[in-house]
């Protein structure tokens, strides 16, 4: 029973990993200002980016970075068509999923079959051996690790920097931006950007640190959880935690119950992620004072 | 004054236009970068698809349920939504023509059974459109997000339907439903192409109207200019957006059932994916213009069509036609749509 | 008071225009430490470009800034090392964030590497200096328009050491006690030696505080008076409005009608109303319109003003009560029977409201009930427009072309169309929510006259209005909006407005 609730919880933290990045990014994002549904575009770029030069090149650190400008050059897309050109936001994320789930399936087809090591699981002295939890939270590979330590990190620089001040400020009212100097375009393109490289670690870590392996469409939606999982977290990354392991947990239950036999047909299971993810956005939609960037809601509601 | 409109509607014309030649030629650098001849690739494109009937047939068909899917999209983008859900409500009309087809209506007369099942298909796709619309009235969930998730739902409800009670007993255990009868196929206009593409223009031509010419249409104008300024003018904003989504998912419904009942007969769990996609992309593509649509829906048939001749002939993959599409769509939104000042 | 030395800022012939424009022309002002210099003018006299040029927002086509005696280039980044400090009316601050965090973004470099408790230290010496007590970590939502003002004041003496600055209409929000306490802030400015600049609409401060007033008309200074020549406020006004003395005293005089047959036409009883974080913000008010009367309603602002308009134009339930229109309960119909019912709303922000981005000023008086005859499943809009060009209020307020699109006129035009939808329907009630916030005097002035009219026709007009002034001279009786509810009426001429200052203080303190 132990190792169940032990190989449940790794399993929760392993699949919850990409979606936890993906609302960091977009949350970084959506504090600025921008709604970015091309998330998913960037996180299956940064997953095919990852795979394809950990594959050719064997650098696990080379993969990660790749994965990154991947990931961010297709949010400087999104950026300049929202802020210089004033598209609707919300299409123009839809076009760069579009875009981004063609580009990587077209550059996936010859790697479908290939094989990579991937990034090996780091197990950390003494936390690791902690009963029950300690094989799931510390017996991980780096990206994971990563994605604990980018929590403090993130909320710091949006409630403790200057420059975090002005993002959140770029979101909540451009025009006071502009009124001290600042150029709040400028504040929306570092976050677009910003967020679509962090969202795209989370493609990465799919792809070379859990499933290790590459195939079409892989994540599966994850981006556009992950953007509606910011909501739940009030648009704050210390919270972002909760959605994505309620996620992953989801998922985790699907592989548990699979390997414990149990008789309920998959799809049901395959379902309930999203099904969840919808029931997570109604609690957070009904719940009273979401503390939405007021720039963003006139774009996704009211 | 009406001459001054005209030359800007033909600036438009032109201008998006351009943009669709622009997006070509980006392409075609990337097939460059392929190796591959974009030139060559263009005029296999071509010879494929408009010297030939088949191919010319092939088009007309894989223009219907784009031409359905992008008006549906965009009576929702009128009511001031971003709706991409015509991809689940296609596939859950699919699956209720199906449904029906198979154990309600199999021995009826061509003509009521057909007219059922286009009933049936309707209220599927209404059904899941209206949980869609349900979510955003009642809870302010926003419509992209919900309407992208249920996609992935409905999949799975799919392949719930098609490895379970829908499953071909005699399909040697693929996944897949009992093919319809014959008696609620779509009857044929010429060759393989049926009067799906007569209901879909029809349909082109009731929703410019409704949109342009009625009372409704107006209601929805004031939506999406400025929800405020509905509420102030005593319009239930809720019950028009309820309506616009419900009506998307209707029509999306009715391109499931023509996919069914005119081209595949039966379902299986990769039927028509990603159509839906493409016709959202159709849709945003001609402005959210119902006529203007046509020519996008035509254009993406073309390339889904023709994307086939690029990896017969030029060892390109399907995913090829989708980087073009999107990088038509972004151009069009890098152009705009002029400025909305006159 | 002599000046024995050379003013702190001086304008010599400045002159700004846009494209043919002249906003500005050959003004020469001077400011002086320890002097508080109020400009009034109509709105569009110029004064706002004025200030902003003094701020380096707009660069003058020709003449020169001077500071200290010494020529500058204005930009918002010298204006700010020379001490010079902009309150804007609207004050730049973002609600979602607290005192200090609205204060931190604006500080200069030099104060950078500051830490928070610093910060706060410096706070709270401008706060017992100036006596301008603020709670930095009080977010700005939470906090009423006087606070938030305070605010902004303390945020701009922050950004240097404050030499001159400059305030925009402040006092347009505040309520009179509010105001007194500002205008005792603005005397410990000038005591501490610093600069002051005020704009204002409202001559009895002006004549309270000043040591000299500037009138600016059609972007010219008319003329300058010090505190020693004598301050007459019926010349101002004259010279404000351009009118010779003599004639001066059409201004007000609005024939109102003895109405015969009064019934009350709304009335609202024993309402309660949440406000949006579910706070019940009016609770057991009692509220009656006759017809041909104005009920003017006075009240701190964001004491439920939009609310209680809201729910009786029914774009928002209440939780308790009854609204009747013309005897008949509507408390549970929808906005669009209230239209039909022939009540109409002039909100308090039509652009926000009111104007749909595509349509054109025709499709705008639709909206608000003005129903034209159906042609097959549309409407018969030929013969709308030909209705609508004949009609005597469109053609008296001077409403732009009916087919132009509503969303590129100016704010005054769209409140004259507003205005004109409501008034052609002839309403039994009217809810008008600052009806001339915004508009210059000549304008506002036209918008009082058809309120009298409509109320002359036997129109019910409940009027919201954060202007002592207009209440008083709009209203046949005036209600307060305090201590969560509605007052019972008064009658202007039996009461003061200092009096109904108390009242809605009376309020202010019950949270």
């Amino acid at each position: 029973m132990i190792s169940l609730i032990t190989n449940f919880l790794t399993n929760a933290i392993q699949s919850g990993t990409s979606v936890l990045y993906g609302i960091y990014g977009e949350t970084i994002t959506e504090r600025s200002g921008i709604v970015n549904l091309g998330t998913e575009g960037s996180m299956i770029l940064g997953a095919i980016a990852a795979y394809i030069v950990a594959a050719d090149s064997g650098s696990m650190g080379l993969a990660i970075i790749c994965a990154m400008l991947a990931g961010g050059a297709l949010a400087l897309i999104h950026a300049y068509l929202c802020i210089n050109r004033k598209a609707n936001q919300l299409a123009s994320g839809l076009t760069l999923m579009f875009l981004g789930l063609g580009i990587a399936a077209f550059y996936g087809r010859e790697y479908v079959s290939v094989s990579i090591t991937g990034l090996n699981k780091i197990a950390i002295p003494l936390l690791s051996k902690i009963p029950v939890i300690g094989e799931a939270f510390f017996n991980q590979d780096i990206l994971t690790y990563l994605s604990f330590v980018l929590c403090p990190v993130l909320w710091w620089f949006l409630y403790k920097t200057r420059k975090g001040l002005f993002l959140r400020a770029a979101g909540e009212d451009k025009e006071v931006v502009y009124a001290y100097g600042k150029n709040p375009q400028s504040l929306r393109y570092l976050a677009t950007v910003l967020g679509g490289m962090i969202s795209a670690i989370g493609g990465a870590q799919l792809s070379i640190a859990y499933t290790k392996t590459w195939s079409e469409g892989m994540t599966n939606g994850r981006g556009i959880i992950a953007v509606s999982l910011v909501v739940l977290a009030k648009y704050n990354p210390s919270k972002a935690m909760i959605g994505a392991y309620v996620y992953g947990g989801a998922q985790a239950l699907n592989v548990i119950l699979q390997s414990q036999g149990v008789e309920i047909s998959p799809f049901l299971l395959m379902m309930l992620p999203y099904v969840i993810t919808l029931v997570a956005l109604f609690v957070s939609s009904v719940r009273k004072g979401t503390n939405a960037p007021n720039e963003l809601k006139n774009i996704i509601g009211g | 004054m009406s001459r001054l409109k005209n030359n800007k509607s033909l600036m438009q014309a032109l201008s998006w236009i351009g943009m669709i030649i622009i997006a070509f030629i980006i392409f075609g650098i990337f097939l460059l970068m392929q190796g591959a001849n974009p030139l060559e690739a263009y005029k296999n494109m071509f010879e494929s698809t408009l010297t030939n009937q088949i191919g010319i047939s092939k088009l007309i068909l894989k223009s219907v349920p784009f031409i359905l899917l992008a008006v549906a999209t965009s009576i929702s983008t009128r009511a001031g939504l971003v709706n991409v859900g015509v991809e689940g409500q296609l596939m859950i009309g699919m699956l209720f023509t199906i449904t029906a087809a198979n154990f309600l209506f199999t021995s009826l007369p061509t003509v009521l059974g057909l007219i059922l099942l286009a009933i049936v298909g309707m209220l599927g796709g209404a059904l899941y459109g209206g949980v869609a619309g349900l979510f955003r009235v009642k809870a302010n969930m926003n419509e992209t997000i919900t309407t992208v998730v249920m996609n992935y739902i409905s999949y799975f409800i799919v392949s719930l339907a098609v490895y379970g009670y829908l499953r071909d007993p005699e399909g040697f255990n693929w996944p897949m439903s009992t093919q319809i009868s014959d008696s609620l196929t779509l009857p044929k206009l010429f060759g393989t192409v049926n009067i799906g593409i007569i209901i879909a223009l029809l349909v082109v031509a009731l929703v410019w109207y409704f949109i342009n010419k009625t009372k409704t249409g107006f209601k929805m104008k004031v939506v999406c200019g400025n929800p405020n300024a509905a509420k102030n003018a005593g319009i239930n904003v809720n019950k028009v957006r309820f309506f616009a989504m419900v009506a998307t998912g209707a029509i999306a419904g009715l391109a499931g059932m023509i996919e069914i009942c005119g081209v595949e007969g039966r379902l299986r769990t990769t039927t028509c994916q990603d159509y839906g996609y493409l016709g959202f992309l159709a849709a945003w593509m001609a402005w959210n213009n119902p006529v203007l649509s046509v020519a996008t829906a035509v254009i993406i048939s073309f390339l889904s069509v023709s994307g086939n001749v690029l990896e017969f002939k030029n060892n390109l993959p399907a995913s090829s036609t989708q980087i073009l599409m999107s990088i038509v769509l972004l151009a069009i939104m890098w152009r705009g749509k002029g400025r909305k000042e006159s | 008071m002599a000046r024995k030395y050379f003013p702190f800022l001086e304008t010599v012939d400045l002159t700004i225009k846009f494209k043919d424009f002249v906003a500005n022309d050959a003004v020469s002002l001077q400011f002086y430490k320890g002097f508080i210099h109020s400009i009034v003018g109509e709105n569009g006299a110029g004064k706002s470009t004025l200030m902003k040029m003094l701020y380096g927002v707009y660069h003058p086509t020709s003449g020169k800034i001077k500071v200290d005696n010494q020529v500058v280039e204005m930009t918002p980044t010298i204006a700010m090392e020379k001490g010079i400090g902009m309150v804007f009316q609207d004050f730049r601050l973002i609600p979602a964030f607290t005192a200090l965090e609205n204060i931190m973004m604006a500080l200069p470099k030099s104060k950078l590497k500051l830490g928070r408790a610093e910060i706060c230290k410096e706070i709270k010496e401008i706060s017992e200096k100036y006596k301008i007590a603020i709670d930095p970590d009080m977010y700005v939502w939470e906090m009423d328009l006087g606070q938030r003002q305070r605010v902004e004041i303390i945020k701009v003496m922050m950004m240097g050491k404050p030499e001159l600055l400059i305030f925009d209409e402040p006092t347009s929000v505040l309520t009179v006690h509010e105001a007194q306490a500002f205008l005792e802030m603005l005397v410990e400015l000038k005591n501490n030696n610093i600069a002051v600049a005020l704009i204002t609409h409202k001559l009895n401060e002006v004549l309270a505080v000043s040591d000299t007033i500037s009138v600016l008309r059609h972007g010219k200074v008319k003329c300058t008076i010090e505190k020693e020549e004598g301050f007459d406020k019926e010349k101002l006004v004259g010279l404000i409005m351009g009118v010779e003395e003599g004639e001066k005293n059409t201004v007000k005089s609005f024939d109102r009608l003895e109405i015969k047959e009064v019934h009350p036409m709304l009335e609202c009883k024993d309402m309660r109303i949440k406000d949006e974080h579910g706070r019940s913000i009016l609770k057991h008010a009692s509220l009656t319109v006759n017809s041909g009367e104005i009920v003017g309603v006075a009240g701190i602002s964001g004491r439920g003003q939009r609310e209680l308009l809201e729910s009786i134009f029914g774009l928002k339930d209440i939780a308790e009560g009854t609204i009747k229109i013309d005897s008949v309960d509507f408390t549970d119909k929808e906005t669009i029977d209230r239209i039909n019912s022939g009540m109409s709303f002039i909100s308090e922000d039509p652009k926000r409201d009111n104007v749909v981005e595509g349509m054109e000023i025709r499709d705008h008086f639709v909206l608000a009930g003005v129903t034209p005859d159906s042609k097959g499943l549309d409407y018969d809009w030929k013969k709308l427009q030909q209705n609508l060009e004949s009609e005597d209020y469109v053609k008296d307020l001077g409403v732009p072309q009916l087919n132009r699109q509503m969303s590129t006129l100016s704010g005054g035009n769209i409140q004259r169309a507003v205005l004109a939808r409501a008034a052609i329907r002839r309403p039994k009630v009217l809810l008008a929510s600052y009806p001339i916030r915004g508009l210059d005097i000549g304008t506002a002035q036209t918008v009082h006259r058809i309120l009298i009219q409509l109320r002359n026709q036997g129109s019910a007009i409940l009027l919201v209005s954060e202007d002592m002034d207009e209440i008083f001279e709009m209203s046949d009786s005036i209600v307060v909006l305090s201590n969560n509810s509605i007052t019972e009426k008064f009658d202007p001429k039996k009461i003061t407005p200092y009096e109904i200052g108390e009242l809605m203080i009376g309020g202010a303190k019950d949270e």
